[in-house]
């Protein structure tokens, strides 16, 4: 009998982060002014979680992550929890959105498990055969650090990558079958994309797990020299929706499965299923069906909860549209891969 | 804020851009016939602007409202009393860099160019006869190999050159190659990083026939706090090089540093100042 975990093909996901309910934010003002302690916090966040994967699994996502209830910022979470970090406070990332950008000023060091309990806690209340759990990449967390310690920042991602693979390790022994590594910075430097990828693909070393990397709002024709030479990631996981869906002519060839971003993460604006439907048809002249995922363009984590909530519907309600399509043609489901 | 630094000694003023979503939100609601577009980075940092989309050729409004209101803005920062005071405007170059010529109105990227040159020029001089500098954000001349005799001609030559030293223009993220900084007019304020500067010394040549240099000396991408005396010996450096440096300032914006580490670095650039004077 077959270990293969079946699918329905084009399945939907989330690219993680997702709008956190109002009582979460009051505990954790709460909490952060003294006022609720850890186990409030940790109940609210549980609670959060909850929550925020039956909205999913009720509009129809086939792969839940926790929506990072319990996290603030991608880069901030991790840096806090490692040791070599310093914050001096708020930077400006686009309008009036800051994030606490930390500075390394020592040797980084791992000292615990750091997504492991969320997964645990994911793994048991999503009743969905797989689950996603996010992890913010060496590369990103390296360029959006201040570096004072390491000589150079290939030195800095080589140290992250390796401390991430054990993190990795740890998941996927307990038993995480989809994990995403997030890279929004990975072609910020065009000349560091080559070195960036053989570490990030590096940090999946020996990991048992499907392997994504999350990339968006950047030049995506830098990485497509370097796409054949991955050995761990299975899957890109790109925006497109922002961009207009211009750039599409990049699945041409495309040696991984494609997690197609069709949600406009930073427009309250709801997408209809008729667009979603349109855009998967358009990536479709390009990439055949069994190697795309549907997800938004990047985190939902931005947009007021309901509109998160309808832009999911929709999502699922234009997947079903191509679906219906597609079963005529007798394609119904796809097979969950680790490796290409 | 201002008036902190006011205390430490500053002496060129600003609004910070306390008001403003990025270098062209909300300047592009003083034109005509664009749109805010969808998020794209700023170069190489972790820091995003909204592009602008074109729907049609592009002309100043007359009514320019936010001119209007940043200038009310400056004549509240008056009673502050610095010796200058400076406004940050997008060059020509770069925000045509980040326009979408949707309905492709132009025939050409350098005609959107000069399309904006014309536009910023007017508001710059606008600007400078209210008593306020302008500083041109102009990233793009390091990136730009593009750029032709003719077209640096109509856009700085013939429309910002007879603005003078009251025009910086502002490159970082690196340094203009030879070629453009031969072209550029030599009587505008270059803003020109040191950092790129040291890895790049055939270019000190060219900068000694600028009238007016504004040397970016300390690094507002990272936290690690400079030397004093590296920053010291810099400028003694490049003025016995023959360097006409009038001001010494960060080497981008400030925006990517956090506001406690900013503020030291100010401190820092005063205190190279005041060593320099003695």
């Amino acid at each position: 009998m077959s270990n293969e975990i079946v699918l329905p093909i084009l399945p939907t996901s989330v690219i993680g982060s997702y709008p956190k309910p109002w009582w979460l934010r009051k505990v954790k003002r709460l909490w952060e002014m003294g006022k609720a302690d850890d186990d409030d916090l940790m109940e609210a966040e549980n609670d959060a979680v909850t929550a925020v994967v039956r909205e999913q699994e009720l509009a129809g996502i086939d792969i839940p992550s926790d929506g990072e209830q319990r996290r603030e910022e991608m880069v901030e979470y991790f840096a806090e929890r490692l040791g070599g970090f310093k914050f001096y406070g708020p930077v400006r990332v686009w309008g009036n959105n800051y994030f606490n950008k930390p500075a390394v000023v020592d040797k980084i060091v791992y000292k615990e498990p750091i997504t492991l309990s969320e997964y645990l806690f994911l793994r048991k209340v999503s009743t969905r055969r797989i689950v996603k759990v996010t992890i913010t990449g060496p590369y990103t967390i390296a360029d959006w650090s201040f570096n004072e310690y390491y000589s150079t920042k290939e030195e800095l991602v080589k140290e992250l990558s390796s401390i991430i693979n054990k993190e990795l390790k740890m998941l996927a022994d307990n038993g995480a079958l989809f994990v995403q590594i997030d890279e929004p910075a990975l072609t910020t430097h065009p000349d560091e994309v080559e070195w960036a990828l053989e570490l990030i693909d590096r940090t999946a070393d020996n990991i048992n797990a499907k392997i994504g990397l999350h990339v968006c709002y950047s030049n995506y024709r830098l990485l497509m020299p370097h796409l054949d030479n991955l050995r761990n990631i299975s899957q890109l996981l790109l925006e497109f929706a922002n961009r207009r869906f211009t750039d599409l002519d990049i699945l041409k060839d495309f040696p991984l499965e494609i997690g197609l971003g069709v949600i406009d993460v930073h427009s309250k604006r709801i997408e209809s299923p008729e667009e979603v439907s349109q855009a998967i048809k358009k990536a479709l002249n390009y990439i055949d069906a069994d190697r795309i995922y549907i997800n938004p363009d990047c985190g939902l984590k931005l947009m007021p909860r309901e509109v998160a909530r309808l832009k999911m519907e929709n999502m699922v309600k234009g997947t079903m549209i191509v679906r219906e399509e597609l079963k005529k043609r007798g394609r119904e489901v796809t097979i969950f891969r680790t490796r290409m | 804020m201002l008036k902190k630094l006011k205390d430490i000694g500053l002496d060129v003023g600003s609004d910070l851009m306390y008001f403003d979503d990025d270098i062209f939100y909300p300047f592009i609601t003083d034109i005509q016939n664009v749109e805010r577009g969808w998020l794209v980075r700023y170069y190489d940092n972790n820091y995003f602007v909204r592009n602008i989309v074109i729907k049609s050729k592009i002309s100043l409004k007359t009514t320019r409202p936010w001119f209007t209101e940043k200038i009310g803005v400056y004549q509240k920062l008056s009673d502050l009393g610095f010796s200058e005071y400076i406004v940050a405007l997008p060059g020509p170059l770069t925000i045509a860099n980040y326009s979408i010529d949707e309905a492709r109105v132009y025939v050409s990227k350098s005609q959107i160019m000069i399309d904006y040159a014309r536009i910023i020029a007017e508001i710059a001089e606008s600007y400078i006869n209210n008593g306020i500098r302008v500083e041109l954000h102009e990233p793009e001349l390091c990136f730009t190999s593009q750029l032709t005799n003719e077209l640096i001609r109509q856009i700085y030559v013939d429309l910002f050159s007879p603005l003078g030293e009251k025009v910086h223009l502002v490159t970082y993220f690196g340094v203009p190659n030879l070629e453009i900084l031969n072209l550029l007019p030599r009587d505008l304020t270059l803003g020109i990083e040191a950092i790129s500067l040291e890895k790049s010394r055939e270019i000190f040549d060219k900068l000694k026939d600028f009238s007016s240099i504004r040397l970016g000396i300390v690094d507002s991408r990272n936290t690690k706090m400079e030397k004093i005396d590296d920053l010291i010996s810099l400028v003694f450096k490049l003025e016995d090089k023959g360097i006409h440096i009038k001001y010494l300032s960060f080497n981008s914006m400030t925006e990517f540093l956090p506001e406690v580490i900013a503020y030291k670095k100010v401190k820092l650039l005063k205190r190279v100042v005041e060593a320099i004077k003695h």
